[in-house]
């Protein structure tokens, strides 16, 4: 899908949580021996991930609440809340509900859950913008808390904490002109099976059974209510996905390689990120990652990067960046977009 | 479009490389299950080598069912020359 640009839609801040604690090598050993987790951290390119036991919607809200101080917007202005999760804190209601009133939000403003992962951001930005009438304001909540089976060495030694919050205004028509915001997004259903929970929803309710840790083909141990993930045909979507995705975005934005300041990826891997900026020919210094820091925080990674790796640089000036995110569903999305200047608190630590 | 080819020697230097072993490690009648540096990050690996060299991914399920060196060059087909 490619939709028609977006001439008004800004974005005004952005800000991230994690949890304070940090999970690190030495917490692989202990499971999986110190040469494999040598060998995992060099794989993955994971040295340190942010775990606790803190819900998605705890680390979104300690960044939305910092978010609006900073930004001194008034609650009763917000009319839309849109959180973007695959870890609700329930399966029902959603989340976003219990988030408008801990966030003392209006009674008018709309709130609801999505449930994406690695395309959430961008994916959200589309959405969140879509609901925007001129002059509204709205906030973007994403992250996750993916719990990884204890003996999964494809997902233990990945998967990080993360949440953040991303403050939108739409301009009205006669406000001064800005650069447009372009969207590219995608689905293939074919893949859903590859990224996957099986038990705990109608398909597969849980039981004993579901819920027992066993064995698998690929060597390691996790029950089906725990997350499934076929790192090969992860990888393989991504090499023919991603990189036309990336000129998709560049082109609807009309911008070359030069004009993007940033191109930021889903952090889906250290190996797979080198793969695909050598594909696409980017240079290391337009692909910032924090990936080393905070693992694949799932739907949380790109605004992450934004916080951990440009604060300095989104405060203080517009930069054209490319926002790609890609992964469970199959699914995918790429936002074009000036950003900058923001407001963007330091990053947040969740004790 | 053009089938893009390799000697199989080159392509067992690939394996040598994607394994991180010596080149030359690799002779072409190994079995995967048997190699030291044979496990998920380097059936990966060889997807982005694959990739690279040849301008799209094998098949996962056809690599990750790969037994023997040999079955992966069965999987390379027409693209491995003597």
């Amino acid at each position: 899908m490619h939709p028609l640009p977006d001439n008004t839609l800004s974005v005004r801040g952005l800000a991230c949580a994690v949890p304070a604690a940090r999970a690190t090598a030495a917490d692989l050993a202990a499971t999986f021996g110190e040469a494999d987790a040598r060998r995992l951290v060099r794989g993955t390119g994971v040295q340190e991930r942010r775990l606790s036991s803190h819900c998605t919607s705890d680390l979104c809200l300690a960044a939305a609440e910092r978010l609006l101080a900073e930004l001194g917007w008034e609650r009763h202005s917000i009319s839309h809340l849109v959180l973007v999760t695959q870890t609700p804190d329930y399966p029902l209601p959603a989340t976003a509900c219990l988030l408008q009133h801990r966030l003392g939000l209006p009674n008018h403003c709309t709130a609801f859950d999505v449930n994406l992962g690695c395309s959430g951001y961008p994916y959200g930005l589309w959405l969140t913008g879509r609901l925007l009438e001129p002059g509204q304001r709205a906030l973007l909540l994403v992250g996750d808390t993916i719990r990884a089976a204890p003996g999964d060495r494809s997902t233990v030694p990945l998967f990080g904490h993360a949440g953040s919050a991303t403050a939108l205004e739409r301009r009205l028509e006669a406000a001064a002109p800005e650069a447009p915001v372009h969207f590219v997004l995608g689905t293939d259903g074919g893949g859903g099976r590859h990224i996957l929970v099986e038990a705990g929803g109608s398909r597969l309710p849980h039981t004993p059974d579901t819920c027992q840790p066993q064995t698998w083909p690929d060597g390691n141990v996790r029950s089906q209510a725990d997350l499934f993930m076929n790192g090969a045909e992860v990888f393989s979507f991504a090499l023919q996905q991603v990189p036309a995705l990336v000129r998709a975005g560049l082109d609807r934005a009309g911008w070359t390689q030069t004009d993007c300041d940033d191109v930021v990826f889903h952090q889906a891997n250290g190996f797979m990120l080198k793969t695909l900026a050598d594909k696409l020919d980017l240079p290391p210094e337009k692909v910032p990652s924090c990936l080393d820091r905070f693992g694949n925080t799932s739907s949380a990674s790109i605004p992450l990067t934004l916080v951990t790796c440009r604060a300095d640089e989104l405060r203080a000036a517009r930069r054209n960046c490319l926002l790609v995110g890609f992964g469970v569903g199959w699914s995918w999305a790429a936002a074009a977009l000036p950003l900058g200047p923001l407001v963007i608190p330091d990053l947040i630590e969740v004790p | 479009m053009r089938l893009i080819r390799m000697k199989k020697q080159e392509f067992l230097r690939l394996i040598d490389k994607v394994i991180e072993a010596a080149p030359g490690t690799i002779q072409g009648h190994e079995t995967l299950a048997d190699l030291e540096g044979w496990d998920s990050l380097s059936i990966v690996a060889f997807l982005a080598a694959y990739d690279k060299q040849f301008g799209s991914p094998p098949a996962p399920a056809a690599l990750v069912a790969c037994k023997t060196v040999a079955d992966l060059l069965t999987l390379a087909g027409d693209r491995i020359t003597d």
